[in-house]
């Protein structure tokens, strides 16, 4: 080989390298080691330090083109080793960690991804998740209805049916009628305090006849605009606290298998909706009468705006592929929760 | 110088009403936590001021739930401090107005009305932004202490 092809061959290969460990050397002392990464699947990387680890622990996950994606986070008084947890797709090339060691010194180090770790040929769930495609996010609206006759059972056809007439978002209602009849109550308070004072001379004549000259007092004493108003005061602050838990999102699971050739089973195909309500998450799961536990699903996760939904939720399937990468957040005690936002999967169980 | 009418606690209470039930058919994300959660306050407050009503604490009380409401139906987890936040300011901007009495007649009376409000309003968000939640939660009983006693004083 020549030379200045060999040169050549050097030069193209550099932004190869460069863009697999992030183009950042390594600093301190922590190390970082993965077991057994799969593609498609939740995996586990432990960074450790001789010196301890203390504050925010992050691992990005490095695309081929160089970009960072955080994959996981989480945060530590002291500890000297931390298992995270990571969500790996096709493109991962490396991971990197970043940490500061207990002594506050910062810290980082670069993993490249095993070798065949992005090789799909020989492995048939992710090779067959790397093909399906992902439907629009818009979703539908209105009550939810426990039965549908899908059209379409082809897994691109019945995502995008899923998503426009199943996975149907539900609006949480029971706080506006209670701010409704709030505002009733609220509303008509003007009517009873007249009411109230027109009647309140004859009571007060009546009382002095009877000589009732404590309880008049302590009429007077009820009258006055300060008692009536921290009355008011704190019955809005009780209506305030009962609508506030009302109205906290809930975290929701859908999935929705879709039919197998084993099945024997043709579209149209009648899908009955299971609904789990649970304490972290509920779960709605559209199946199937006459089909076999298993298979591809597809799958949404709706958590916008609440806790997150525990990883734990999304053990049973083997291998799943998301549509946008997502973070994971490691707690103290180890609980490992996807963060707080919409996310759309295949998933093979 | 007007008293609270049904007319009057309507004109607080529906567009509030309305407002809640347009975002929360809206796509997640529209709308901002931070103006929903003050949003319906400061509509209460500009009714109040605006109109020249005595009654402010029905009109506040109007309004706090739909506060509440906003800051855990609209804001991010962990939503419970945000709403916490602002109850507590809330809870402080009605009770400082109680310790500062009702309003006198003109435009004097409405603009020492004012500055009660945001007495017992400000300085609780302000610490909550600055030292987080808990901070502006202790900041906003504070206020409505600081009030209250000067209210005693007062009727000494």
């Amino acid at each position: 080989m020549k030379p200045a092809m060999l040169v050549l061959m050097c030069v193209s290969l550099v932004p190869c390298v460069v863009a697999d460990t992030a183009n950042e050397p390594d600093i301190g002392q922590i190390t970082l080691e993965l077991h057994s990464p799969r593609v498609f699947a939740f995996n586990t990387a432990t960074v450790a330090s001789q010196r301890g680890l203390s504050g925010s622990v992050r691992l990005f996950g490095i695309e081929a083109d160089g970009s960072r994606t955080l994959l996981c986070e989480a945060n530590t008084g002291w500890s000297a080793t931390i298992d995270m947890r990571f969500y790996a797709n096709a493109g991962t090339r490396a991971l990197v960690a970043e940490a500061r060691t207990a002594d506050g010194q910062e810290a980082r180090v670069a993993v490249r991804l095993p070798q065949g770790f992005q090789r799909l040929a020989g492995d048939e769930a992710a090779a067959r998740l790397s093909a399906l495609e992902f439907p629009s996010w818009r979703r539908g609206a209105g009550a939810m209805h426990p039965s549908s006759l899908v059209p379409d059972t082809a897994p691109d056809a019945l995502a995008a049916y899923a998503m426009s007439r199943l996975f149907v978002s539900a609006k949480n209602l029971a706080p506006l009628l209670v701010l409704a009849l709030w505002s009733a109550i609220v509303m008509a308070a003007p009517v009873r305090r007249r009411l109230a004072e027109a009647a309140k001379p004859a009571e007060a004549a009546k009382l002095a006849e009877a000589a009732k000259l404590a309880e008049a007092a302590r009429l007077a004493e009820a009258a006055k605009p300060g008692r009536a108003a921290a009355l008011v005061a704190v019955a809005a602050l009780s209506i305030s606290i009962v609508v506030g838990a009302m109205a906290v999102p809930h975290t929701w699971l859908y999935s929705i298998r879709v039919p197998s050739s084993n099945d024997a089973a043709s579209a149209p195909l009648r899908y009955d909706a299971v609904t789990t309500a649970g304490m972290a998450w509920n779960e709605v799961s559209w199946q199937a009468g006459n089909a076999a536990p298993g298979g591809l699903h597809f799958v949404l996760v709706d958590a916008a705006r609440t806790a997150g939904l525990p990883l734990s939720a999304l053990d049973r399937y083997r291998r799943i592929r998301f549509r946008t990468t997502p973070t994971i957040v490691m707690s103290e005690s180890g609980t490992a929760m996807l963060v707080p936002v919409a996310l759309m999967a295949w998933g093979v169980e | 110088m007007t008293r609270a009418t049904v007319a009057g606690q309507a004109a607080i209470a529906m567009p509030l009403w309305l407002a809640a039930l347009f975002f929360t058919y809206l796509p997640p994300g529209t709308a901002h936590p931070m103006l929903m959660a003050l949003g319906p306050l400061g509509w209460a407050a500009f009714m109040v001021i605006a109109t020249g009503s005595d009654d402010a604490v029905t009109a506040y009380a109007m309004a706090l739930p739909f506060s509440a409401y906003a800051a855990v139906a609209f804001a991010a987890a962990p939503y419970a401090i945000l709403a916490a936040v602002w109850t507590g300011a809330a809870a402080s901007a009605a009770t400082a107005l109680l310790a500062g009495g009702s309003m006198s007649a003109g435009a004097a009376g409405r603009v020492r009305y004012a500055a009660a409000l945001l007495a017992g309003w400000v300085p609780g968000c302000a610490a909550a932004m600055a030292a987080g939640p808990w901070s502006g939660v202790a900041v906003a009983l504070l206020t409505v202490l600081a009030g209250l006693y000067a209210r005693a004083r007062r009727m000494r």
